[in-house]
Order: structure tokens, then sequence, then C-alpha cells
């Protein structure tokens, strides 16, 4: 069930009735995991079983971990909750990509296994994995109600791409009434509206485009290459934010709050900053749970280099059982690695680099990377590559207007929402909780559409209560919407991981 | 309704002073955990909140609503007007198109697509007959094949006048079926048949309209009862006035293409017609050029125009062989636009199908598709076959 079809349109409606019609809190729990089992099992209903096996292994293991004081024993299921969810990942992600690769690399041809990827595996068991590491280092208490878990494995707003909830922020919130109400409607339906406008306006858009040209790369010039690349960078942008956006509001309406998954990304003066704002819980995910216990940046600088480039590798794996996600992963911590050992030489340099060529440095890296991401194999990405770098550059000109048009919004935008959040971050630091002037306005108008809330000046709605400015915009968003967004709907991306 | 602003106003930002916040319900019940939560704000203070929301009171706020929504479909309006279907022109009729590049097209009231060149009285006429490649709603006057090729001949020091029939949709048995009208009321010297996939192959939906009268294969009108002379796809004068607004127009064209085919799921159909129309049968590609010959004689010409190719050795569409293989079973005069098409990708390194806001190489012929025809059309009049 996609967010953007009509069928998780009526089967949202219902579960808001489901809520406005049950009493109690836990009736309302109750709603929305059995609302969470319908939605998965809408996909494929036996997979509501693999869906199930963390929600039950996991369970246990975290209380086992925390009725005892033993190290060894605690350890043992901590091992044991580990190897389940890598065990389930492993099989069902990543056991033909490792079959296929052993077989080539002995020479020999074998037969495959026939798995469907489940959707969502790899969001969800960093989820249950990251609550029994949290119980093992003793961040939080274990969930003593099995549902309750459950409810948290399976809520249905982030399961199958995130972002990815860890358990000290979700099962808090449980506490909650979760009774629909005006207010937390009114901001949800907005950022719902803004993720339907990224997904449905511009990611879906630029797709057309992306599509032809990474099918035949070799056909364009390298102007309209370079534009496809751009295009597939927005693309890309918008479709998980604004999956993020869409998740984030659903849950707002029911009553959670998500943490935020995106910060104007392509803002970023240096790769370790576009990992700061792009995907941010993924990253705060790999950094808590990997690279630190790695060793960090504790055991000497090239410790460091290396746990930065292991991290993101098997950041890249998870992304999907392909050797150019490997790679990106690669060229991203490689990326990080530089940074760092750049930063390092930074104390002893009396110069600085002006921030415009880092962003530029930064933006150009970053769609390199995002070339290996796209391309369905190396060749395909080399051809792509060599086009960018100006080898054989003559080929079809393609100017497609959508880019034109949407490009320069994206801009103003990130502008205006760059310009805001530093007069937000100025109020912060005089200690006031709002920002004053223009600044503020421009945060509460603006701000959503290509951040997130800072965190010091509390969640705004995005449009203004006077009536009449609020028909307004109501009703040119519904026009827009309606004549501009594609029809033909694209699976959102992150589906596939 | 009023309570429902009243609630809004308690959630929006104040013109003026601090923002209100939109409180997070982060606050646990009595006995609960806390929760840590730093967007947690404290509510402003009463006195500028009163302030800020006596300032926005609307005493109707619901006819205010519905103001700034007027206003919005007003500017709105105004903002795509130029991309209305207007239609009345000193030219003609005209049809303004965005859905595919932006172009003003224009017609005669009988569905002939004007070419933007003076016509010349008493000229031999040269027939480009088709569906809506020929109709060309996403080009303008002289971007159109028959334009060029007019042109063309002129400049040569054949004072000929093109004309261009084409309707949306048309496929074989619309061309049989509108013989004898084309041939009564045209009188041509040349008729030059512009086919694509869509227009050979469907046992389904074009097999069924061909029947054999007399040992000449006929077909039947689209829909029963209906006449030689099919009205142009610009609409009739009611439609042709709802398109003087340009948001009116654009919501009803996206209602009737997008939107209406898949709540029918007509969309579906088309597909399954597609997939019915990729399985090509022979059978049905002969008795449509048997009909067209029938029709028009061996006079027509047909020119193919295939599928966007990507490669200097594109697969050949099975519709294409099936075409080529029934003219040469009847002795027509057939020829594809596939080789200049590879030609013009490989060596100029342009597209001919799509447009700047369109899937590159995907939808009609664009204007160098067009471009393309007109030379391929020039080169068969000067060959004398």
């Amino acid at each position: 069930m996609v967010f953007t079809s009509f069928t998780f349109v009526w089967f949202f409606l219902i579960v808001l009735a489901a809520l406005a019609v049950c009493r109690t809190r836990w009736q309302r729990q109750f709603a929305i995991l059995l609302s969470s089992i319908f939605f998965y099992g809408y996909w494929n209903p036996w997979y509501l079983l693999l869906l199930a096996t963390p929600s039950v292994i996991d369970y246990f293991c975290a209380l086992r971990i925390s009725e005892t004081a033993d190290q060894r024993r605690r350890k043992f299921w901590l091992i044991f909750s580990m190897v389940s969810n890598l065990g389930l990942l492993g099989y069902f992600k990543y056991a033909n990509f490792f079959v296929q690769n052993f077989a080539k690399l002995m020479g020999r041809d074998v037969s495959l296994f026939h798995i469907l990827l489940p959707v969502g595996i790899s969001f969800y068991t960093f989820k249950t994995m990251s609550y029994t590491i949290d119980v093992y280092r003793r961040h939080i208490e274990p969930c003593r109600s099995w549902w309750r878990y459950a409810m948290f494995v399976t809520y249905f707003p982030e399961l199958v791409a995130g972002p990815i909830v860890r358990a000290s922020v979700f099962l808090p919130q449980m506490t909650r009434s979760l009774k629909p109400s005006w207010p937390r409607a009114y901001v949800g339906l907005q950022l719902v509206a803004l993720g339907f406008s990224k997904k449905l306006l511009i990611a879906d858009r630029l797709a057309k485009f992306v599509d032809v040209v990474f099918s035949h790369p070799s056909l364009y010039s390298t102007w309209t290459v370079w534009s496809g690349v751009i295009a597939y960078a927005l693309q890309i942008y918008c479709d998980f934010s604004g999956y993020s956006d869409i998740a984030i509001g659903i849950s707002r309406i029911i009553g959670f709050d998500l943490p935020e998954n995106f910060n104007m990304p392509y803002l970023s003066t240096s790769i370790t900053e576009f990992w700061r704002r792009w995907h941010i819980t993924l990253s705060q995910w790999l950094r808590d749970y990997l690279y630190i216990p790695l060793g960090g940046n504790r055991k000497g600088k090239f410790r460091t280099y290396i746990n930065l480039t292991i991290t993101m590798l098997l950041g890249g794996l998870w992304h999907g059982a392909s050797w150019t996600f490997v790679v990106w992963g690669a060229m991203h911590g490689l990326g990080l690695a530089v940074h760092k050992l750049w930063l390092d030489g930074a104390k002893k340099r009396t110069w600085k680099i002006p921030n415009i060529v880092g962003w530029a440095a930064t933006f150009i890296y970053v769609c390199f990377c995002w070339v290996l991401f796209r391309a369905q194999n190396f060749a395909t990405a080399m051809i792509v590559m060599r086009k960018m770098i100006g080898i054989n550059s003559v080929g079809v000109n393609f100017v497609y207007i959508w880019l034109y048009l949407i490009v320069p919004c994206v801009v103003v935008a990130h502008v205006i929402g760059w310009y805001a959040n530093h007069a937000v971050e100025r109020a912060a630091g005089k200690r006031r909780v709002f920002a004053r002037g223009w600044g503020q306005r421009l945060y509460a108008g603006t701000n959503r559409v290509a951040i997130r809330p800072h965190p010091q000046a509390g969640t705004y709605a995005l449009l203004p209560s006077d009536p009449f400015v609020l028909g307004f915009c109501v009703t040119a968003w519904f026009v827009v919407f309606y004549l501009f967004a594609a029809v033909d709907s694209n699976p959102f991306i992150y589906f596939q991981f | 309704m009023r309570g429902f602003f009243a609630k809004l106003r308690e959630t929006g930002p104040a013109k003026r002073g601090h923002l209100p916040a939109i409180m997070p319900d982060t606050r646990p019940e009595a006995g609960s955990t806390l929760v840590p939560d730093s967007r947690i704000v404290e509510p402003q203070t009463t006195t500028r909140r009163t302030a800020a929301r006596k300032k926005h009171t609307s005493r109707h706020p619901v006819l205010s609503f519905v103001g700034g929504s007027l206003m919005a479909l007003l500017c709105l309006e105004l903002a795509f007007h130029n991309f209305s279907g207007k239609t009345e022109s000193s030219l003609g009729v005209e049809q303004r198109e965005y859905r595919e590049g932006i172009a003003k097209s224009h017609f005669l009231p009988n569905g002939l697509r004007i070419t933007g060149n003076p016509q010349i009285p008493g000229a031999p006429d040269v027939l480009l007959l088709g569906d809506s490649h020929i109709e060309g709603f996403a080009l303008n006057d002289k971007q159109t094949m028959g334009s060029i090729l007019e042109r063309r001949l002129r400049a040569d020091g054949k004072p000929w006048n093109v004309e261009q029939y084409g309707w949306s949709g048309a496929d074989g048995p619309d061309y049989i079926f509108e013989a004898s009208m084309v041939r009564n009321e045209y009188h041509p010297a040349w008729i030059f048949l512009l086919m694509t996939f869509g227009d050979v192959g469907s046992t389904v939906t074009e097999g069924a309209r061909l029947v054999e009268k007399d040992g000449r294969v006929v077909a039947e009108p689209a829909h029963p009862g209906g006449t030689p002379g099919r009205p142009p796809s610009y609409g009739g004068p009611l439609e042709r006035k709802l398109k003087e607004s340009a948001l009116l127009y654009a919501a009803t064209v996206h209602f009737h293409l997008e939107v209406w085919p898949r709540i029918t799921g007509a969309k579906g159909q088309q597909q399954a017609q597609d997939m019915v129309r990729s399985e090509t049968s022979q059978q049905t590609v002969d008795t449509i050029m048997r009909g067209l010959k029938d029709s028009y004689g061996t006079g027509l010409h047909i020119l193919y125009a295939p599928t966007q190719p990507f490669s200097a050795n594109p697969p050949v569409e099975p519709q294409e062989v099936a075409l080529m293989q029934a003219c040469k079973t009847y002795g027509m005069n057939c020829r594809s636009l596939r080789d200049r098409m590879i030609n013009d990708l490989m060596v100029n390194h342009k597209i001919d199908r799509g447009f700047m806001n369109t899937t590159p190489g995907d939808g009609h012929l664009n204007a160098r598709g067009h471009e393309l025809a007109a030379d391929e059309i020039y080169d068969w009049l000067n060959s004398g076959n």
C-alpha cells in the first residue's frame, strides 16, 4: 500500500475513524497495531510472520538482558538478538548476492533462491536491533508489554521506509492519549500535503527524464547527462524526504512525533555536513551502533579514517545487495575520511576554503556518487561518469523544461530556509524562544518547504489562520496539485531497500 | 464553521509578535514517564496571544475563506490564461496546447489544419492524411510537415497546396471509412497517409470494423449510424467556449484524459488493447491494406512513423514488418521513417518524438520529426513513384 494511492487514503481515513471511536488509550494503541498489521499484510500476508519474528525475539531478549546482571548472559542474549536480526536480513536481502558472487569467484553456475525482498526489512531490522542494543547499554528500560512493543515495531507510517525511529523516542510517547485533535491534524495535514507535493509534483515528474537518460546515457550530451544527474539528485531527495514528510505528518495526526530525516542536505559545505543533513536517522544509527563500537575516533587518526570508510561501506550495502551500492557507500566513506584528514590539517593552516567552494565540491561529489546509486550496473555508471567529465561529450541535447522550472523553486526555498534557519539559531543563541521579525515570518512560512523545524523553535503550522489567506492557499494548492501532479506515480525509491 | 476557524486561529502563526506554536502533544499523562522532547515550547503570554487573535478575528470567516478561494482561482486563471484553449482567431479556430510542448495551432472549420502559408487558388493539392500526428496540436502552424513541405515545393518552383487532415485516435478502418468524403471533398492529386503502430494490427478493435462487400473491403462506422466527415478533434461550439478559461480547459482535459479513464478502468482497457495490438495479426494488416487500396487506389502513399529508436540497430516493430509485407503483397507505395530517424539520432543527435515537457522520445512527432517526414515526402514526390 503506497502512501500516494487512493487505497491508502481510504485506509487512513478508516484508521482515523477507528481512533475517534475508541474510548481509551489502550484501545487506540490496539487499533493502531491492527492497522499496522493490515497495512503490511496487504502487501503479502505471509511476510507478517517475518515481521512477527523480531517482534517476539527482541522483546524477550531485551527482557532477559534487563533481568540479569551477569555480563556473559547479557552478552549472550544480545548476540542471540543480533544473529536473529542479521540472519533474517542476510537471508532475505543478501543471500542471492553472496551466493552469486561466491559462485562467480569459484567459476561455477548456481541456481539462485527464489526470494521476494520483504518491503522495509532493512528499516525494521535496524529499529529492533537498536532497541536491544539500547537495553543492553542500559540506555533504556525494556518494554514490559509485548503488544506495545509490537506496535513500536510494526507502526505503519514509518514501517517500510523510515525514519528509523528508536525505542527511546517512540516508546515513551505511548503514554499519550492518541486522541485525534484538530491542532495536531492541522500541522500533520500540511506535512502530508507537502510530502505529496514533493513526491508527485517534483520527484515523479523528474523520474521520467532521469529514467530515459540513465537507460541510454551514451546517446546524450554532457549537458543533458549532467541535467539527468542533477534531476536524479532532486528526485531522490524529494522522493525520500517527501515520504518522510508524509510519515511524520500522518504520525502527527495520529498522535506521535517522529524524528526529522532531512535538513536541506544540498546546502552542505562538506561531505560530513551532508551526512548530518541527509537521512539523519540512518546516519545517527550508523554512528551510534557501528562507527562508535568500531572505535570511532578514539583509536588514532588512521583507525578513524578506516572506521569511517567501513561504516559507510556497510551503510551502502544496507541500501541494496549490489556492488554499485557498496562502492557508493565506500565513496562516501572515502569522502568523509578525506574531509576528516583535511580538518585535522586545518589547525595548522592559516587560510580557509570559502564556503561556496566547499558547497560546490560537496554537491558535485554527491552527484557523482548518485550515479552509482542510480545506475543499473557499473558499465552504465562509467558511461555516465565519462560523459559528466566531458569524455565523448557529443550527443542529444534535450531540454527538459520541468527541471528548469523545479530547480529555481528548490533553490529559492533552500535560500529562504537557510536564512530563516540562521535567524532562528541566532535567536536561540540569545536565549529567546522565538526568532523575531523577518526571520520568524520566513521560518513559519517557508522553512518547511526545505527543511525540518528547528528544534529550538517549536513546530509551526505552515499556513496562517486568517480565513482569507487560508482559502487562497488551500485552493491554489489543490488546483496546482490537480493539474500538475504526476498521474502515473512511481513507487517510492526507498521501498526497494 | 465558526468553531473551525476559531481553532485554526489557535494553530496558525500570529501576524505580529510571537508565533503561537503548535504544541506537539508530548506532555505525558499523569503518572507516566516524562517524554524528552526538545520541541516543547512554552506558550506565549496571554496578552500577546489575545492581541494577535483580536487582530485576526473576522466576522464572516466562511465568506473570507470563499473569498480567498475565488481570489486564488482568479490569480491562477490570469497566470495561466495564455495556455487556455481559446478558439477564436483571425487565422481560424485556434487550439492552444500545453501538454506536449507549448504551441498554437489553427484549423479551418472543416477540420483542415492550416499550414500558415498563403493558399494558391486552383493549384494541385497534396493531401496529408492521418491521426493526431497530422493534426499536430503540439506544433505551431509553420512547424507542421505540411507547412514545411509546401514551402519546399514552392521554393522548388512547384506552386502546390498542401492540405493536412487528421483526427486524434484515427486508425486504419477510419481512413477507409472516410475515403469517399476525402476524395469528393478535396480531389487531391496526391494522398500521403501517415501511419503509426497504433493504426494497424489490432484484430479486436480494427479487424472487427472491416467487412467484405462485393469483393471490396469496407469499414463500418466507429459508432452506429455514423457518416463520413468526422468532426474536428478540437471540439464543438460549447466545448470551444469552455476553452476560453485556462483553468476550466486544463481541468477538463486532465479529467477527460487522465482521471476519468482511471476511475472507469478505461486506462487498463487501453493497455490491454495495446497488448493485443503488440501481437500484430498479419491477416488484419492485410485486410486494412486491401481496404485502403480499394478506397484510394494504388496512388495512395503510406508513410510509417516508428517509435523513437534509441540505438543504431533498434528492433523493428512487428507492426512495421506486417505493414511493409502487406504493401509488398498488394503493390502499394509504402515507406518508413525509420532510417531517417536512426540517422538523425546517430549523426545529428536529434530526437524526433517527445517535447520539452514530456518524456524524451515519447509521444507525438515533434518539430524535428515533422521536418523528417516532410523531407521524406518531398523526396518521394520528386522520385516520381
